[in-house]
């Protein structure tokens, strides 16, 4: 996949204001291996449970107009 | 109709106090018909006025002179003393319509007690009397025949006050004061009564203000009046003793030391509230029969949870309380269509009751005000709601139980946005909302 296709660059503003460890699906798995902006990291493979998504009232969502959810189970947000 | 109303009562938080009929002359109790229809000029309750009139109400809310001048003695409004006195009980038929009421009546200088059953043809205006049960002593002082209620069994249930002057009689098994009675609805004696040839069901009550049925256990709750102690709280059973002269707590379920004047009571058994007061009892505190401006006694409703066997309550809160000025004050209480009603005896206006400011007040619940919000307040949209997962669900909303914010509106507590999850939750899709931060911004409106 091109790299042009991300939409949310890997930068560390976004990683820091990314809701993800507060979230109920981000689980033990994911805590362990730090896993967090799915958005722009693409999917885990630590298999979660849905449990509710934080994305829609995420600064980083709302910064690049995304209004997906679940981007650790269906990837990163792609152009 | 009050736009200041909540200057002078204070309610419970989510819930809202409306006031739907004044004018009344002494309001006491209210019942209302058991199964209503639709029809709007059909009775929905019935009002009982201490000095012998009943009102009936119609489901379009408009008042009707039921019967007048029940009582066959001039009453002389003393608060507290000899004007306590008068009609009191009411309870409806569910079959027939008819109105069974108790009250007082003066027998050559001698003061009695009687159970009458009142027919009419349109439930709006009373046409017969039948008296069912009288010549029991009584007394112009509130310790008189009290509520009237139909039980599971369709058998009539009967408070009798003990009369005051000579207690001893709450204990004696052949004098019908200060008892609970049983009947069938003619007035006759059912077969499996404890003793089969006796109305007596149970014993040694004062002055058993209230009654009503539970549905959970299928008993009959009754508040009593004590002296000056022990205000109390009884599951009445068969052939049981509750103890007065000797004792307000025998057999009680619950008694408070200081008394505050107990009167009527009910369960929210029906559904009125949000499921979350399934089954508590609401009890109105009247207070002094004549006391102006808000009191440390009475002049409020409290709520409470009974155990499983109605044995003693869990909790007790305090649910409305008159911050006003006059002399009102809560005495009848039921539940009815959308939440819980009750009288206020004196209302608003000063000096006496002779002014007829007796007031019928509604206090519902702001989660299920109807019509407003989009999302039913039921038991399965609080399972499927995400809050509790939610980083901003705190420990505060926790405690609390509070979730499903889109029905039920915003917290209390403070809290910090920390993410919301209703983006993703099946209440939000299954009606169609599409905002976030309910907890925070109230409930998803129309
Ligand atoms: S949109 Fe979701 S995955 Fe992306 S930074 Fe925000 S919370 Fe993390
Ligand atoms: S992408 Fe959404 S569901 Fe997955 S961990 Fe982040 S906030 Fe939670
Ligand atoms: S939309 Fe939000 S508040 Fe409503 S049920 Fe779902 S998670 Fe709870
Ligand atoms: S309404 Fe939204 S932010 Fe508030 S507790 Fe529920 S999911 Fe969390």
């Amino acid at each position: 996949m091109a790299e042009n296709e991300r939409i949310v660059p890997d930068i560390d503003k976004n990683a820091s204001r990314c809701l993800c460890p507060g979230c109920p699906t981000h689980n033990e798995c994911m805590k362990s291996n730090e896993e967090r902006i799915f958005c722009s990291r693409g999917k885990t493979e630590c298999n979660p449970e849905k449990k509710g998504c934080l994305c829609g009232t995420c600064p980083v969502e709302k910064e690049y107009g995304l209004y997906d959810f679940y981007y650790c189970v269906e990837g990163y947000a792609k152009k | 109709m009050d736009e200041n109303i909540e200057k002078i009562w204070w309610v419970f938080p989510r819930f809202k106090i409306e006031r739907l009929i004044t004018g009344l002359e002494l309001p006491v109790n209210l019942a209302f018909v058991p199964e209503p229809t639709d029809n709007p000029s059909d009775p929905l309750l019935y009002v009982t006025e201490l000095y012998g009139k009943i009102k009936a109400i119609t489901n379009d809310w408009k008042v009707h002179n039921y019967a007048e001048s029940l009582l066959n003695y001039e009453p002389n409004y003393e608060f507290p003393g000899t004007g306590e006195s008068g009609l009191t009980g009411i309870c409806v038929e569910p079959k027939s319509g008819d109105l069974f009421v108790s009250m007082i009546y003066e027998d050559g200088g001698d003061v009695k007690n009687k159970l009458v059953r009142l027919k009419s043809k349109d439930g709006s205006k009373m046409d017969s009397m039948e008296i069912i049960l009288e010549d029991i002593p009584s007394i112009k002082a509130a310790h008189q025949i009290q509520a009237i209620t139909i039980g599971f069994d369709g058998k009539l249930y009967v408070n009798l006050g003990e009369g005051m002057i000579n207690p001893k009689v709450a204990q004696d098994d052949s004098d019908l004061r200060g008892k609970v009675l049983r009947m069938n609805l003619d007035g006759s004696i059912p077969e499996d009564n404890p003793d089969p040839d006796s109305s007596v069901f149970a014993k040694g009550f004062r002055n058993p203000f209230g009654a009503r049925w539970r549905k959970s256990d299928k008993s009959l709750y009754i508040s009593d009046n004590g002296p000056s102690y022990d205000d109390r709280i009884a599951k009445v059973e068969p052939g049981k003793n509750y103890g007065w002269p000797n004792s307000m707590r025998e057999n009680s379920l619950f008694w408070i030391n200081f008394p505050e004047g107990i009167t009527a009571l009910d369960f929210m058994q029906n559904g009125e509230f949000p499921f979350g007061y399934e089954d508590e009892l609401f009890v109105a505190y009247f207070g002094g029969s004549y006391v102006k401006g808000p009191s440390i006694k009475g002049k409020k409703i409290v709520k409470m949870k009974l155990n499983e066997d109605g044995s003693a309550i869990k909790s007790y809160d305090i649910f409305a309380s008159y911050i006003g000025q006059n002399a009102a004050s809560p005495c009848g209480l039921a539940f009815g269509p959308g939440g819980l009603y009750f009288t206020d005896l004196h209302g608003e206006k000063n000096g006496q009751a002779h002014a007829s400011s007796g007031n019928i007040y509604k206090i519902s619940s702001v989660i299920k005000a109807e019509g407003e919000i989009l999302v039913p307040y039921t038991k399965e949209n609080f399972g499927k709601c995400l809050c509790p997962g939610c980083p901003t669900h705190n420990e505060c909303m926790n405690n609390r139980d509070e979730r499903l914010f889109c029905a039920g509106g915003k917290t209390e507590c403070d809290l910090e946005r920390k993410g919301c999850l209703c983006g993703e939750c099946p209440v939000e899709s299954e009606y169609g909302l599409t905002e976030f931060y309910y907890c925070d911004e109230g409930a998803a409106k129309k």
